[in-house]
């Protein structure tokens, strides 16, 4: 995915009046999706998989306790 | 009320992005993670008013938002930052966010005003739309246009990448730029 990125900028390309060009906007953007990344490659932590389960057992309880009253 | 299989999977689905955002907020993972459990708790107690069928991200983001917002404000207030010291926390901690080569990242990023910081973490990297970033933050769509570009604009001053003689081997954020399939 992140193969074949140009490592040059072409200065000549940057738009007057301090717009970044395409070339600069799309390397900020694969910064920000490359720090993204690394901290959504650890997947979902145990701790709120458990924290959802045990909502569910929670209220599954309370649900039959409702239900045989 | 139990929670469906189908809301199950969509909040964690939603769940490293959110950490992702909340970490990038924060600069801390322990209070991103108590950030993204309080906002899961917030939303289970209010799973009724999640409407079926609308964005399940962009409601929990909408949620971790606010709550790190007033315990931003509820920060300010109780600790004077007078002195930047909690602005000092969000880019003194590397270990915290674990890789060492996004340091200099991390840092340019805590410099950016929180508004500007807030949106481009939106559109930039959380996937999200104008239209979905300025319901999540409650303003305008050319309010978030305008603060992405201006945190953009920054962000490429900061780290020097619009300058093509700044390009050296040792640099971890531009070598990510340049890097070639996962590490």
């Amino acid at each position: 995915m992140r193969s074949n990125v140009q490592t040059r900028v072409d200065v000549q390309a940057r738009r007057p009046r301090g717009r970044l060009s395409r070339e600069t906007m799309n390397k900020l953007g694969k910064v920000l999706e490359a720090y993204f990344d690394d901290v959504r490659s650890q997947g979902v932590p145990d701790r709120f998989k458990e924290l959802l389960q045990q909502y569910n057992k929670d209220h599954a309880r309370q649900d039959n306790d409702k239900g045989s009253s | 009320m139990t929670l469906a299989a189908s809301v199950r999977e969509a909040m964690l689905a939603a769940v490293p992005s959110l950490r992702a955002f909340a970490i990038s907020l924060s600069g801390n993972v322990d209070r991103a993670d108590d950030l993204v459990q309080e906002t899961l708790l917030r939303a289970m107690a209010n799973i009724d008013s999640f409407q079926p069928g609308t964005n399940m991200s962009a409601w929990l983001f909408t949620i971790l938002r606010n709550l790190f917002r007033s315990e931003y404000r509820k920060r300010r207030r109780e600790v004077e930052d007078t002195d930047g010291s909690y602005a000092e926390s969000l880019k003194s901690h590397p270990e915290q966010h674990g890789r060492l080569e996004f340091e200099e990242f991390r840092a340019a990023l805590a410099k950016l005003p929180p508004d500007q910081r807030e949106a481009l973490l939106l559109v930039g990297a959380s996937g999200f739309s104008y239209e979905e970033a300025a319901a999540i933050c409650e303003c305008a769509v050319g309010t978030i246009k305008s603060r992405v570009n201006r945190a953009r604009t920054r962000l490429a001053e900061l780290l020097a990448i619009d300058s093509a003689d700044d390009f050296g081997p040792d640099q971890p954020t531009r070598a990510i730029m340049t890097a070639s399939g996962p590490r």
